[in-house]
């Protein structure tokens, strides 16, 4: 497939109907290049292509009328965007114009009128146009590119890093080496299958009416039948081991990126705790000074006071002192009852009497001498407790400065943590998934062995069942007929079968060497390329004799995955010159097309050398390259690409507006 | 009743046909995507038919 021009009217930025875009078709200077600043319309024009061949868009809004023409639309009046692209495919010309017309509707809103039309007319050898049906339209445009292959070919360089990342990527290899027809073909005739060409066949064959013979036959259909269910799961089950291996390594790149993440957050969430304890300590501590403060801080406040008292109790003059804590009343008491503690009456001893009145004379009120002493008393035990108070806050207030100087360190290591910490990234649940995806992704392996082994097993007693119907087959004419049926069947099977293995193995060890070769010219290093399973590129590199995985950096991506689009092509390139035709009776006629790239903004992330060996290398692989790229890029990309450009074209701004530009070409 | 175990003698020129006409049959749909599963199936089987029928005629 080579593209000859696009013509836009109305698209996106692009005002009104444009001069068609003719694209070099020359094989020796087979690049087109087409400059324009940010916004000025490039991703718009690779959008064009899909829209047109697919209706599929990758814009933030879908409407892909001019936003200008949009708001100067009269109520009711209907506007028409269309895009239309003339290609060769199979060396017949192909136009493909596809059309949606808008009208500006009551409440002032752009509406589509009906679905998008989309028409497709050939060149007749006689060079008359030939429409093809309308009903054909899709599958003719599947048939030149199929859309799951499209975004290999038409593609944006800033999201290059996703290519080899799909999940499709096995299926779009597959079919873009035309794998896949052979795998349906041989799945339709696969003898184990219940619905197959073979199975059928068998079926009809007569091997007599016995109800032990008919029973074979059923149990050769439950045998195939869960096979096929068997062959199914199986099936399901490597997808999932897949989409989890796939996981797997999505999980442990993320890790190894946010490796320091992680400190950070461990760290960040220890000094959160201490936070929370610090916090609490000081509270604590607050509550205790109140509390001790409060309990001592009369006394403590009143100590001048009980000194000056204790002077003035000091100086005062008092003789004698009574006994400590007696009160004159209670000395009444006893007088009155007659009768001392000690158990004399007082009626009776006069002497006792007496004592006990003078020591009656001693006590207040009738002498101070006691009350001062025992005030003095009081006073000394307050200045003692009063200096245990001013310690005890001392040592609170020390212990509480101390605290909140700590708390305010932590808060500002705390910040320092969170700044150095991106985004919401949570490394701790990303390790807790993987942990979650390695479980996963055990039990789908031990799964799919179990359905291997079950699989297996069904596979021996079919080949018994076969055995035994193949021995009860009568001999007539119609089983005769028949048993030929199954045998050209099978040998067809058996020929795509060994086929299938045979291109698909082919296809992997040329697409590594392709990918390889094109990886060295692009870049000078180490490293080197392999290919997994699903067709994934890995950069390896020796370290210690031993080949290791290698981190990648975003320009170094860019090259592999340019190499990994760069190898596809120059694989299906060589193929479609080799594998036109039926080749030799062994081999399977593969055909493939030669298909363009046409990429937008393919240098992003690539510094100037590999823009410079990426521009070196791409035209010799492609049969054609379109290039959407921005003047300071291409300013490195042009000594290399200079003797390859057939034409140029420059997108310009018109009054420097986001929404109206429009295309010329270079001189 | 007859025993059945005589190996079929398969003529190389069908054989060869019938891999290219499957294939192409196959190519074209897998474009064309006109044809279901079972209707492919069912193209695939009179085809063979009809080269067995007309090795035997």
């Amino acid at each position: 497939m080579i593209i000859k021009s696009i013509a836009l009217n109305n698209f996106r930025q692009f005002k009104g109907k444009q001069a068609p875009i003719l694209f070099s078709t020359d094989k020796d200077k087979n690049v087109t290049v087409i400059l324009g600043v940010n916004t000025s319309g490039k991703t718009t024009l690779i959008q064009a292509f899909q829209w047109c061949l697919y209706e599929k868009v990758n814009f933030k809004t879908r409407e892909v009328l001019n936003i200008e023409l949009a708001k100067s639309m009269d109520l009711y009046s209907t506007q028409e965007v269309y895009v239309e692209i003339v290609l060769i495919h199979e060396d017949r010309e192909f136009t493909i114009r596809r059309t949606q017309k808008f009208t500006k509707s009551d409440n002032n809103k752009i509406k589509t009128v009906g679905k998008s039309e989309l028409k497709v007319q050939y060149k007749e050898d006689n060079g008359e146009q030939q429409a093809v049906p309308n009903y054909e339209c899709d599958s003719t445009i599947n048939k030149i590119l199929p859309e799951a292959l499209s975004d290999y070919f038409f593609f944006d360089g800033e999201r290059i890093a996703d290519i080899n990342n799909r999940s499709d990527v096995v299926a779009a290899v597959r079919g873009l080496m035309g794998l896949d027809v052979i795998g349906e073909a041989k799945d339709r005739l696969d003898p184990n299958k219940a619905s197959s060409v073979i199975a059928k066949f068998r079926k009809e064959l007569d091997i007599g009416s016995d109800e032990k013979n008919n029973k074979l036959k059923n149990d050769l259909t439950d045998a195939q039948t869960k096979l096929n269910t068997l062959n199914t799961r199986m099936n399901d089950a490597k997808n999932e081991i897949e989409y989890y291996e796939r996981r797997k390594e999505e999980l442990s790149a993320q890790i190894l990126a946010h490796k320091d993440e992680k400190h950070n957050q461990e760290k960040k969430l220890s000094l959160e705790k201490d936070l929370i304890q610090i916090t609490k300590n000081i509270e604590n501590l607050e509550s205790r000074i109140v509390k001790d403060f409060s309990a001592g801080a009369m006394k403590f406040f009143a100590t001048p006071l009980i000194y000056r008292a204790m002077k003035v109790i000091d100086e005062a003059k008092y003789n004698g002192e009574g006994i400590p804590e007696m009160r004159s009343a209670a000395i009444d008491f006893i007088l009155n009852r007659q009768k001392c503690i000690c158990g004399c009456d007082l009626s009776k001893n006069e002497g006792a009497r007496e004592n006990i009145l003078y020591e009656q004379s001693l006590l207040p009120p009738q002498h101070l001498g006691t009350i001062l002493r025992t005030t003095k008393d009081t006073y000394q035990r307050y200045l003692r407790e009063t200096q245990s108070v001013y310690q005890t806050v001392l040592e609170n207030h020390t212990e509480y400065r101390n605290t909140r100087n700590y708390l305010g360190e932590k808060a500002d290591e705390l910040k320092n943590i969170s700044a150095k910490i991106q985004g919401n990234i949570d490394v701790a649940k990303i390790e807790q998934d993987y942990q979650k995806n390695e479980m996963i992704l055990k039990e789908k392996r031990e799964l799919l062995v179990r359905i291997s082994s079950d699989a297996g097993a069904i596979e021996n007693k079919i080949s018994e069942i076969e055995k035994n119907i193949e021995r009860l087959t009568i001999v007539s004419d119609k089983n005769e007929r028949l048993r030929k049926c199954i045998a050209y069947g099978k040998a067809v099977y058996e020929w795509l079968n060994l086929g299938y293995h045979k291109q698909e193995k082919e296809v992997k060890e040329r697409l590594l060497e392709s990918v390889n070769n094109i990886f060295e010219k692009m870049y000078h290093g180490k490293r080197h390329v392999t290919i997994n399973d699903r067709y994934q590129i890995v950069l390896m590199t020796l370290l210690n004799n031993d080949e290791v995985k290698t981190d990648e950096s975003k320009g170094l991506e860019a090259v592999k995955n340019f190499s990994f689009i760069s190898g596809l092509v120059d694989l299906a390139r060589q193929k479609a010159y080799k594998g036109n035709g039926v080749t030799d009776d062994e081999d399977i006629p593969v055909s493939t097309e030669p298909y363009p790239l046409v990429m937008d903004a393919p240098f992003s992330n690539a510094d100037e050398i590999h823009i410079n060996n990426i521009s070196r290398i791409i035209p010799e692989i492609a049969e054609q390259v379109i290039l959407m790229v921005m003047q300071k890029d291409w300013e490195f990309a042009r000594p290399a690409l200079k003797d390859k450009i057939g034409c140029s074209y420059s997108i310009e701004k018109i009054n420097n507006s986001d929404t109206n530009s429009v295309i010329r070409r270079n001189e | 009743m007859e025993s059945n175990d005589k190996k079929i003698e398969l003529n190389q020129d069908s054989l060869k046909m019938l891999k290219y006409r499957i294939y192409i049959m196959e190519k074209e749909n897998h474009k064309t995507k006109k044809y279901k599963d079972n209707e492919m199936v069912e193209r695939i089987r009179k085809l063979i038919e009809a080269e067995v029928d007309k090795n035997d005629n």
